[in-house]
């Protein structure tokens, strides 16, 4: 169980793989955000009361590996029924794996992008490219960022007032209650 | 990595920029979003901060006499907190709450770049994988590893104790690096002495 005010960092995400490797880690009052750059990491902190609004886009990423992986195990197919002996032996588990790569691929779903706005930024979270894993974590981050700005608010601090501002606020609150997803 | 500054509670595309608000036509704050400038769809769900108004979050008291603590940067504006770095009084509009600690602007700005103090690192220079590179990088030529090798075994025990990462991370690079390191100069071991002895 992920608990934000134990001492040190608890992992959210696995670490993800690319050029800018990252992982979302839970700490006391905020969520880290590591950038993995090979030789250095970059960390982004985002603290609970300062989050604003989370944007989720889907991209065509999981689509385009899917069709890389399907472009990839067909020769080995042509070939793994053209050739006897080693040659099919070797060419049926290139074609296996290539196959297994797409099944997990359609595992993991939806591709996104990840984006947390605050007061005086909006950025791109490297850990969150597939939509499943960033609803929950956003299911798990929920509650306590509802928990933060209500303690944020009852110290001080106006809240505009906008026409949807308190359906939203109101249905956040009932989702962290229910346990639902705004993305669902 | 895409990264805009916004004016607050502004709502902004975070690709282009654009804002998706319009004047004669208000949109909604929620949902789903197509953004007017490069039309990529979004999911936008919002929080109670984003409808705080900033112009009355934070505003610094005055003093109310003499005798009260003022801030080290707006000398007529009460004192709320200490920082805890260089120990000036400052107003909570100077204040600068970093988890539990408090900070004054100008130690916050100096610290973001030191590593070791966790709550205010922004990035940490990765020796393990600079020695795993140190160890793997100069294979490609062969007998590059003959100088890098030692220099690899060197610099992981020099490097041995300093911090990682604020984050856990394992020494297990390290060891892999000495590994590979090792591996090398024992081949180097075995080719020079078939060079000069089994001639």
């Amino acid at each position: 169980m992920i608990e934000p005010g134990s001492e040190g960092y608890e992992p959210l995400t696995p670490k993800t793989s690319g050029v800018i490797g990252g992982r979302l880690w839970i700490g006391e009052g905020h969520i880290l955000s590591v950038e993995d750059h090979f030789f250095f990491q970059r960390y982004r902190r985002f603290y609970f009361k300062d989050i604003q609004a989370v944007w989720v886009q889907n991209t065509p990423a999981a689509a385009l590996w899917a069709i890389f992986w399907i472009v990839c195990a067909l020769p080995f197919l042509f070939l793994a029924f053209s050739f006897p002996g080693g040659a099919r032996t070797i060419s049926g588990i290139a074609t296996a794996f290539c196959l297994a790569m797409l099944l997990v691929n359609h595992q993991r779903g939806q591709s996104c992008s990840v984006y947390i706005q605050t007061a005086v930024q909006t950025r791109k979270i490297a850990a969150l490219k597939r939509r499943k894993r960033a609803e929950d974590v956003l299911e798990i981050l929920r509650p306590w960022i509802q928990m933060a700005q209500e303690e944020a608010g009852a110290a001080g601090g106006s809240v505009r007032s906008a026409p949807s501002a308190g359906k939203s606020a109101a249905r956040s609150g009932e989702e962290s209650l229910d346990g639902g997803s705004a993305f669902s | 990595m895409t990264a805009n500054t916004s004016a607050p509670n502004q709502v902004v595309c975070p690709v282009c920029g654009k804002s998706f608000f319009d004047e004669r036509a208000p949109a909604p704050v929620e949902g789903e979003l197509e953004c007017p400038g490069c039309t990529r769809e979004f999911r936008l769900e919002t929080f109670p901060a984003f409808y705080r108004d900033p112009l009355n979050s934070e505003q610094a008291e005055s003093l109310h006499s003499r005798d009260e603590a003022s801030c080290y940067f707006h000398p007529s504006s009460r004192a709320a907190a200490v920082c805890e770095e260089c120990g000036r009084f400052v107003c909570s509009l100077c204040d600068m709450p970093i988890g539990t600690r408090h900070y004054c602007p100008s130690c916050l700005a100096a610290g973001t770049g030191n590593q070791e103090e966790e709550t205010l690192a922004d990035q940490h220079v990765l020796y393990d994988n600079i020695a795993i590179f140190m160890a793997v990088a100069p294979l490609v030529t062969c007998w590059l590893t003959l100088i890098s090798a030692p220099v690899t075994l060197l610099a992981t025990v020099f490097w041995w104790r300093r911090p990682l990462s604020i984050v856990p991370r394992s020494k297990g690079r390290y060891v892999t690096a000495a590994g590979i390191a090792l591996a090398e100069l024992v081949a180097w071991g075995f080719y020079l002495y078939a060079v000069f002895h089994l001639r």
